[in-house]
C-alpha cells in the first residue's frame, strides 16, 4: 500500500529549486503545503522544478496554493515547471485549465 | 452489483479535515464495489473530497459533524451530503472555490449544490 504521508523534499540547483512531492495534498495537509512551498518561493531565485512522481492525489485547495505559488514566482520573471504528474492529477490539471498556465513536463 | 442494488452505505463524520481522506477511502471502496472501472472510482473520490472541502470551508466552524449518503440505484451511484444534528445551508451561489466546481462538474454526471435547501447531491452512471 502507497504511503499516503505528505511530503516534501527541497533541492537546490544553481539558482533554481527542486522539490518531490510525495503522498497526498488535500484540505487537511495543505497549510503544510503551502507553508513549505513559501519558504522555497521566497528563498529562490530562479525557476522552480516540482517532481510530482511520488505524488498520489491533489484536491482544489492544493491546485489553488500551486496557483499563489505561481504568482509570487512570475514577479521575478521565472516559472514553475511541473513533471512526473500521474494521470489522474494531471486529469485535475486538464479540467481547471492550469495545464495551460504551467510548464507541464513529461 | 446484484448483490448491492439498492444498498445505502451511509458515513457520519466530524465536520474536520483530519477525516476527508476517510470519505475518500470509503467513496473508493463503495464504488469500487459497484463495479466502477479504476477511473471512475478515482473520478468519484475526487469529487466526495470537493464537497467535503466546501461544507468545511462554509461551515466548518457551525456544524459539529456531517452525513455522506451513497445510495446504490440501478443505473446510478447518488452521493448526499447533508447536516448531522444540524441542516448544511444551501450553499448554491455562495460556493467560490471555482477549480473544485469545475472538478466537481466534470467529473460527475450531476451535481446539485442546494437540493431541497439543505443538501448537495451528486450522481455517476453505472456501466457507462
Amino acid at each position: 500500500m502507497e504511503n499516503s504521508e505528505f511530503k516534501v523534499l527541497k533541492k537546490l540547483v544553481g539558482d533554481d529549486t527542486k522539490i518531490v512531492l510525495s503522498g497526498e495534498i488535500d484540505i487537511y495537509t495543505s497549510q503544510s503545503f503551502k507553508s513549505e512551498l513559501n519558504d522555497v518561493v521566497n528563498a529562490s531565485k530562479g525557476d522552480l522544478f516540482i517532481d510530482c512522481k511520488e505524488l498520489t492525489y491533489i484536491d482544489s485547495t492544493g491546485l489553488g496554493i500551486l496557483v499563489g505559488a505561481l504568482k509570487e514566482i512570475r514577479k521575478d520573471n521565472n516559472d514553475i515547471y511541473i513533471c512526473n504528474l500521474k494521470d489522474n492529477i494531471k486529469k485535475l490539471f486538464l479540467i481547471t485549465g492550469l495545464d495551460k498556465l504551467f510548464k507541464i513536463e513529461e | 452489483m446484484k448483490n448491492v442494488a439498492f444498498d445505502n452505505v451511509t458515513l457520519v463524520l466530524p465536520a474536520k479535515s483530519e477525516y476527508v481522506s476517510t470519505a475518500r477511502l470509503t467513496a473508493s471502496s463503495v464504488a469500487n464495489r459497484i463495479g466502477f472501472n479504476i477511473d471512475e472510482v478515482e473520478d468519484i473520490k475526487v469529487a466526495v473530497s470537493e464537497v467535503c472541502n466546501i461544507i468545511l470551508s462554509k461551515m466548518g466552524d457551525e456544524i459539529s459533524q456531517y452525513k455522506i449518503s451513497f445510495g446504490i440505484n440501478s443505473d446510478n451511484l447518488e452521493i448526499t451530503f447533508t447536516g448531522e444534528k444540524m441542516e448544511l445551508k444551501c450553499l448554491g451561489e455562495s460556493v467560490e472555490n471555482e477549480y473544485g466546481l469545475y472538478i466537481m462538474e466534470a467529473l460527475m454526471d450531476t451535481v446539485v449544490l442546494c437540493k431541497n435547501d439543505y443538501s448537495i447531491v451528486m450522481t455517476k452512471k453505472i456501466g457507462e
